[in-house]
């Protein structure tokens, strides 16, 4: 093979952080089968096309599954009790958010609305709408 | 391909150590090679798993096993994939052997954490997660198998009981098991009152950071006759993946790598999952039992939770998971704990797992998951006799 370099991903990690600080969430979407992801893909692991291109989605969303952190690592030792989610965005896929001032399972009910805020912690943050 | 047998084994107590990673895997090797009755020069090769070395402030670790062992000119490979690791030596070293390639190997995993702080350690296990999305995003390793555990409870209305009553268990269990880390009988009291670590698991639904190591001799069968006439037969070792992000998941309550890696196990052994004996699973938090014990198919999906509280897991049940007490309570030193479960199993198709001894067994299964499923490895190991 000639000397051609390997394909970049249509987006790389440190722009999707950048476009996320600015309050955009962009991530991935097959052009072959529609599939959304939010974590890097080259090829869709639902249809297998490497017809990928970065999109922009939803700040809006649904809670599918959550646990309040009581104990957590490093970078958020000082924003104990808050929420880790997986959250449905309404126009998108779904997404690995956290969710501060979440004390107890009774402050955040499964399906609670809740929407992207920009913040300066890692992560994308929501809070509840 | 030739079949493997398993010759020698050998453990270090789980728990709190002095000793460094290095010395801890050369321990347990030394074990398994005295276990093994076997001429240490006659090994061609290590495989150890071993997922944070760095938290010793030391990379290449296999060379350093070696020298110890005296076995200095022997090339030695760590891999790492998270807390299924050690089943991922074992995994290689089964393929060295059976692929004609070895005719003795030496597998192990090894992990010392005890001297980081609990906060440290939280850290370094969340990143065992697809850090960018999750650890990164404040969740730590208890806070993924936790969203799991809330996933489950809403759709098949099990409760915290249910999963306290897997820990209980697994106490008693480890009671009987000398190189356990934590024998100590538990309560539902105690579980249900422990500390919230990550709602709805509490800090008895999870297992304790462990410092240990183990190790076993793999031979092929015309070697492994030199030593035994009774060897444990692989019968299988199969591996599989999952999407390691859990948002990227359609179904929080299952592991799709460990429904293929056991289907695929079974497969290779030509057996059914009521041939099995008893399963030594992957129980770092309770509801990580239960999804195993579905995803095995061991029972229907969604009632593995309340199979635990009618107790159909015990020893002399139907189906005993974890006589050794699992991670939960034998202790979970990250990378030594696949190959800690290979060593449970053959102790129990010996015969000689004394006040745990699951009786007449005759084939075991091992199911060692790293992170949240991103890789599984399941082994399926007999005394055809």
């Amino acid at each position: 093979m000639a000397d051609v370099e390997s394909p970049r991903p249509v987006m790389s990690l440190k722009e999707q952080r950048e476009e996320l600080r600015n309050g955009n969430v962009v991530g991935y979407h097959c052009k072959a089968c529609g599939e959304d992801r939010f974590s890097p893909m080259l090829r869709c692991p639902k249809c297998k096309s490497g017809k990928v291109e970065r999109r922009t989605f939803s700040k809006t969303g649904t809670v599918v599954t959550y646990t309040v952190q009581s104990v957590a690592s490093e970078q958020f030792l000082n924003e104990t009790p808050f929420a880790f989610a997986i959250i449905k965005l309404d126009d998108g896929p779904t997404v690995s958010g956290w969710i501060p001032w979440i004390a107890k399972p009774k402050d955040l009910p499964m399906g609670q609305k809740v929407e992207y805020v920009a913040s300066y912690k890692p992560g994308m943050m929501f809070e509840k709408r | 391909m030739r079949d493997v047998c398993v010759v020698g084994i050998g453990s270090t107590k789980y728990g709190k150590s002095d000793l460094s990673a290095r010395e801890l895997m050369a321990s347990a090797a030394q074990g398994a090679i005295a276990d093994a009755g076997i001429d240490p020069d006659r090994i061609a090769s290590g495989i150890f798993g071993n997922a944070f070395g760095v938290a010793e402030k030391q990379g290449h670790l296999g060379p350093l096993i070696m020298t110890a062992l005296g076995l200095d000119t022997k090339p030695a490979t760590v891999v790492e994939t998270a807390c299924a690791s050690g089943g991922t030596a074992f995994h290689h070293g089964y393929r060295e052997v059976a692929g004609g390639f070895s005719d003795a190997v030496l597998i192990g995993g090894v992990e010392r954490v005890s001297m980081l702080d609990t906060l440290t350690a939280t850290t370094y296990f969340a990143y065992g997660s697809d850090f960018t999305y999750e650890g990164g995003t404040g969740c730590s390793f208890p806070g993924l198998y936790a969203t799991m555990a809330r996933s489950y409870f809403q759709r098949y209305g099990a409760t915290e009981q249910d999963l306290a009553n897997v820990a209980i268990k697994n106490h008693e269990n480890a009671l009987h098991n000398p190189l356990a880390h934590l024998q100590k009988r538990i309560t539902m009291e105690d579980v249900m009152g422990s500390m919230k670590v990550a709602d709805p698991l509490k800090l008895y639904d999870a297992c304790p950071f462990s410092d240990g190591a183990a190790a076993a001799i793999l031979c092929d069968e015309k070697t492994a006759r030199e030593f035994t006439d009774t060897p444990i037969f692989v019968e299988a070792s199969a591996r599989a993946g999952s999407i390691a992000a859990l948002h990227d998941r359609p179904d929080l309550t299952s592991l799709p790598g460990a429904v293929l890696a056991g289907q695929t196990a079974l497969q290779q052994a030509k057996l059914t999952v009521d041939q099995i004996d008893f399963f030594e699973v992957h129980d770092c938090f309770t509801i990580a039992e239960v999804a195993a014990s579905e995803d095995l198919g061991l029972f229907k999906k969604g009632t593995g939770a309340k199979a635990a509280t009618d107790g159909l897991t015990r020893i002399g049940s139907k189906r005993p998971i974890n006589p050794s007490g699992g991670l939960k309570a034998k202790g979970h030193p990250v990378g030594a704990t696949g190959a800690g479960q290979v060593v449970e199993v053959v102790k129990q198709l010996r015969g000689e797992a004394g006040g745990r001894q699951v009786e007449n067994a005759r084939r075991g299964l091992t199911h060692n998951v790293g992170a949240t499923g991103g890789t599984v490895v399941v082994n399926i190991l007999s005394r055809r006799s």
